[in-house]
């Protein structure tokens, strides 16, 4: 198993570190589309560490460990910003049920957690000595 | 922020000239488009070939323009990359906004 540990401010120039470092260290291990994925995963929960656990400011850090095994790249993304409503992780598998041609209704946010469980095999959060956890997995899928 | 505006016919097609459509970028983006908008533009063309990635404050600045230009609004976007086409499928935007390959088709959708 390779393990990396990131601490980050939290600021949105510092983002893209977070997907450039999975690529780098899950590069050999997944396709490009899967890559995507993972990527699109982290900078969204990464993003909304920085929006909703800690409000905008970019003075607080967070930790991204990667672990890259055989079968699976592991990531767990704590921040120690304020917990989730646990009603919010029903967005994880709520349909993103808007109508189109509505456009004054259309939403503007509220994707993240959606786009989250989509790119990811597997997601979990929980709330342990003042911090968020976000645990997230994406299995290995063997080339044929 | 590096986008690249021209006005042809009443059309204004604006390309974005970054990398990345994300949170970092997302307001500035927004404003810049704002004002475009506030001038009277109402069918907009965006170039997006440039950008590798978008984030879900990307995808939601691009409804907001949609909103600022109210009923007479259109947008059509092209040029782009499978992730970035990805997210527009995974937030369902692409039921939203008419999504072309190239900007001879995203012009012909814009004016129909």
């Amino acid at each position: 198993m390779n393990q990396v540990s990131l601490t980050i401010d939290s600021r949105p120039e510092n983002v893209p570190l977070v997907g450039a470092c999975a690529k780098e260290i899950a590069g050999q291990s997944f396709s490009i589309d899967k890559l995507s994925e993972i990527e699109q995963a982290l900078v969204e929960t990464v993003n909304n560490c920085i929006e909703h656990a800690y409000c905008g400011s970019e003075d607080r850090q967070i930790t991204i460990k990667y672990a890259l095994s055989k079968d699976r790249l592991f990531v767990e993304i704590t921040d120690q910003g304020k917990g989730l409503d646990p009603q919010c992780l029903k967005k994880l598998t709520a349909e993103l049920d808007y109508n189109p041609s509505d456009i004054d209704c259309l939403p503007e946010g509220g994707f993240g957690l959606n786009v989250i469980n989509s790119c990811m095999d597997e997601v979990n959060y929980r709330r342990e000595d003042g911090k968020n956890h976000w645990s997230l997995t994406k299995f290995v899928v063997p080339l044929t | 922020m590096q986008i690249q505006t021209k006005a042809v016919n009443g059309v204004l097609t604006l390309s974005l000239d970054e990398k990345r459509l994300d949170s970092k970028l997302a307001v500035g983006f927004k404003d810049k488009v704002g004002e475009l908008i506030a001038s009277g533009n109402r069918l907009i063309v965006f170039n997006l070939s440039a950008v590798d990635f978008i984030d879900s404050s990307g995808i939601g600045c691009l409804v907001t323009c949609l909103k600022l230009m109210g009923p007479k609004g259109k947008i059509t976007i092209w040029g782009l990359k499978p992730p970035v086409e990805s997210m527009f499928k995974l937030t369902r935007m692409d039921r939203v906004f008419t999504l072309c390959s190239t900007e001879e088709q995203a012009l012909q959708a814009v004016n129909s």
